[in-house]
């Protein structure tokens, strides 16, 4: 088992005729991913990779039962894109796509209320489950399939954790990146209700990051709602307040979000957390063991 | 990206929001005209994007020309929190009745704007939020509908605001949010809004940050973008550089990856020198300038280090091509490329004559080394 995709899930492809989206694509297919059908408006007809091309999301989801979408599209073009997949109800979209405006986002949270669609992204590297299904940034290299779940905030920090795993034996259940963005779709906590109804994911690994609330909510949401252990890395440790270190996802500023604060949130709801990102091995073997 | 206090009123300006008469004064030479202008009484304040500016001297009134000219001889190329004073704002002095703070803010917990409006006008905002922070009113705005008078009379009535400066007060605060949407802010703030002795509204103060990612949608804002070490940074396809004190370069792609790769480096006892996130560059010769730009800074070695979703293989053939290019090299470069293709990216590295690389395979192992060389353990 597996959380949001499987060897079932039919990806439809934005952006597919692009050099990205031909190189990425290809990579999915390689993998054994389904992918079914691609779209670039005004190259309908066309076929890349052998996946045939279609102008809009609605005609290649109708022609291929698409259940998700994978966008490689443009920044200006992001909110154009989720309002398309969000319109012709698709069940998943994954978005890659890096320095999409604050305010588009919000706008896209807000058409999202009452819809059936879970957004992943945008700035997120993926999702995998090991042996079934590959998207986004993620190297094959670093999964091997197990009982662990992944959720991350950064999009390298992903696959690197994924690797540090695998070289302790511990393999991967389905592992993914909410995106670094500070308005996203899905977040911590809708990621880690289901985790904790997979019957497949023994432990869940949270890699988060200073700035914003996200690990604080997901702290309590842990603490009342799952049984399922947590461990945790928080980038970040030795970060000097009030420098903003990258993508708008790691800003601190009043006191709010800092290191200090997500480590004692974690820590009151029993969720370890690891000093240096190499000491996660250890601290799931304790809890499993415990 | 933020603008400064005189770039931001120009904007209030053109929305309607009423801001003080002002000229700014880059030179010396500006001094007597501006002051005619303006007229009378003025105050002179130091741009500089940073608050408690006043607190920190960089607020003084004038009543004379040679007042004006001797403030402006102190002020016009002195650092004000350590940032350089390059310009000055002569404005009109207001007899204050009575101060408020408007905002407009990102709500990212609620995934949309924020408008706050406090009678604590002329604090800084984080000690208002502390010690009164029944004071505050805060109103998440609905961004498909925008900010309704009737949402912000009720928070005016709350807090006790006199009716007479209610209606000017609802104009002023849905011409913020005018600003928010119509420029792309992140943030933009009056603090204070003063009311004066003759009952009229005006900017004391104003902020306003613009989200980078619509930079896009408001090419008039190109003309701001001042250079400087980051800014070329970014434009030579690296994503963010921050300066730090320590001796380690440190060179990444994500900045996650980045600020774990500080961590492990001050876990193990080294300094970083940087934070710097090269993204996609990685790909594009970008770590070529990375490396320049240590170097400027002064390191006693670069740690290249990343697990990427991008070709390693080819971020490989980009920092070996790159390298015997730069001709100050004079420190070891650690390097680790794990992720995509990198069976490939480690056997162009093992290839490799250059005698000041050293490879490392993991995260680990990479810190270790590039911490060990910054202590003079190894070469």
């Amino acid at each position: 088992m597996s959380i949001l995709v499987n060897k079932d899930t039919r990806v439809v492809f934005q952006g597919i005729t692009g050099k990205l989206g031909r190189y990425y694509s290809q990579q999915m297919i390689d993998y054994g991913t389904k992918v079914v059908a691609g779209v670039t408006p005004g190259k309908a007809g066309e076929i890349v990779n052998g996946v045939p091309v279609y102008n809009t999301i609605k005609e290649a989801c109708k022609a291929s039962a698409a259940d998700c979408a994978v966008l490689f599209v443009p920044a200006p073009f992001t909110k154009d894109a989720f309002m398309e997949c969000i319109d012709a109800g698709i069940p998943l979209v994954l978005c890659l796509t890096e320095g999409v405006p604050v305010q588009d986002m919000m706008i896209v949270k807000r058409r999202l209320m009452g819809e059936k669609t879970v957004l992943l992204g945008p700035n997120s590297p993926g999702i995998v489950t090991p042996g079934e299904f590959i998207s986004g940034l993620m190297p094959k290299e670093a999964f091997i399939s197990g009982k662990i779940g992944i959720v991350s905030r950064s999009g390298t920090l992903t696959y690197q954790t994924a690797d540090i795993l695998k070289q302790s034996g511990f393999g991967t259940s389905t592992c993914l990146g909410i995106g670094g963005d500070p308005i996203i779709g899905v977040g911590f906590v809708e990621v880690l209700s289901l985790f904790e109804k997979d019957p497949d994911t023994e432990l869940v690994v949270l890699i988060g990051e200073i700035g914003g609330q996200g690990e604080e909510t997901a702290a309590s949401f842990i603490k009342e709602h799952m049984k399922t252990p947590v461990v945790s890395f928080v980038a970040g440790r030795s970060a000097p307040e009030g420098r903003t270190m990258g993508h708008a996802g790691a800003i601190i500023s009043g006191g709010k979000g800092t290191y200090q604060s997500k480590e004692k949130a974690f820590t009151e709801a029993g969720v370890p957390v690891a000093r240096i990102i190499t000491d996660l091995p250890n601290l799931i073997r304790k809890k499993l063991n415990s | 990206m933020k603008l400064y206090e005189h770039q931001a009123k120009v904007i209030f300006k053109k929305t309607g929001i009423p801001v003080p008469k002002g000229k700014v004064v880059t030179s010396l030479e500006m001094v007597s005209e501006a002051f005619h202008d303006v007229g009378g009484k003025i105050v002179i304040k130091a741009q500089v994007l940073a608050g408690g500016r006043g607190k920190a001297g960089g607020i003084k009134a004038a009543d004379t020309l040679a007042d004006a000219k001797k403030i402006c001889m102190s002020l016009l190329g002195s650092k004000l929190k350590g940032l350089e004073v390059k310009s000055l704002l002569f404005e009109e002095r207001l007899d204050i009745a009575r101060e408020y703070y408007l905002a407009i803010v990102n709500d990212r917990e609620r995934s949309c704007p924020l408008a706050m409006l406090s009678m604590k006008g002329g604090m800084a905002i984080e000690e208002v939020a502390k010690e009164y922070p029944d004071q505050l009113a805060m109103q998440p705005i609905d961004i498909l509908y925008g900010l309704e008078d009737y949402q912000i009379r009720a928070n005016a009535f709350h807090l006790g605001v006199p009716f007479a400066d209610l209606n000017p007060l609802v104009s002023i605060l849905k011409r913020l949010y005018e600003v928010y949407r119509g420029n792309d802010a992140e943030l933009t703030e009056i603090n204070p809004l003063i009311v004066t002795q003759q009952e009229q509204l005006v900017a004391g103060d104003g902020r306003l940050n613009i989200d980078d990612n619509a930079l896009f949608r408001h090419p008039e804002f190109k003309e701001y973008i001042e250079v400087g070490v980051e800014k070329e940074f970014k434009a030579k396809k690296g994503n963010a550089f921050v300066d730090l004190d320590g001796d380690i370069g440190v060179m990444c792609t994500g900045a996650g990856m980045t600020m774990t790769m500080m961590d492990q480096i001050s876990a193990y006892g080294g300094r970083p020198a940087d934070f710097m996130d090269v993204g996609w560059g990685m790909l594009e010769g970008a770590a070529e300038e990375g490396i320049k730009l240590l170097l400027a800074k002064g390191v006693k070695v670069i740690l290249i280090s990343t697990y990427s979703g991008g070709r390693t293989d080819i971020m490989a053939e980009k920092i070996l091509e790159g390298l015997p290019r730069i001709s100050n090299l004079n420190v070891p470069v650690v390097i680790r490329l794990q992720g995509k293709n990198e069976e490939r990216a480690q056997e162009l590295l093992s290839e490799c004559q250059l005698p000041y690389v050293r490879t490392a395979e993991t995260l680990d192992k990479a810190v270790a080394l590039a911490v060990q060389i910054s202590k003079g353990e190894v070469k």
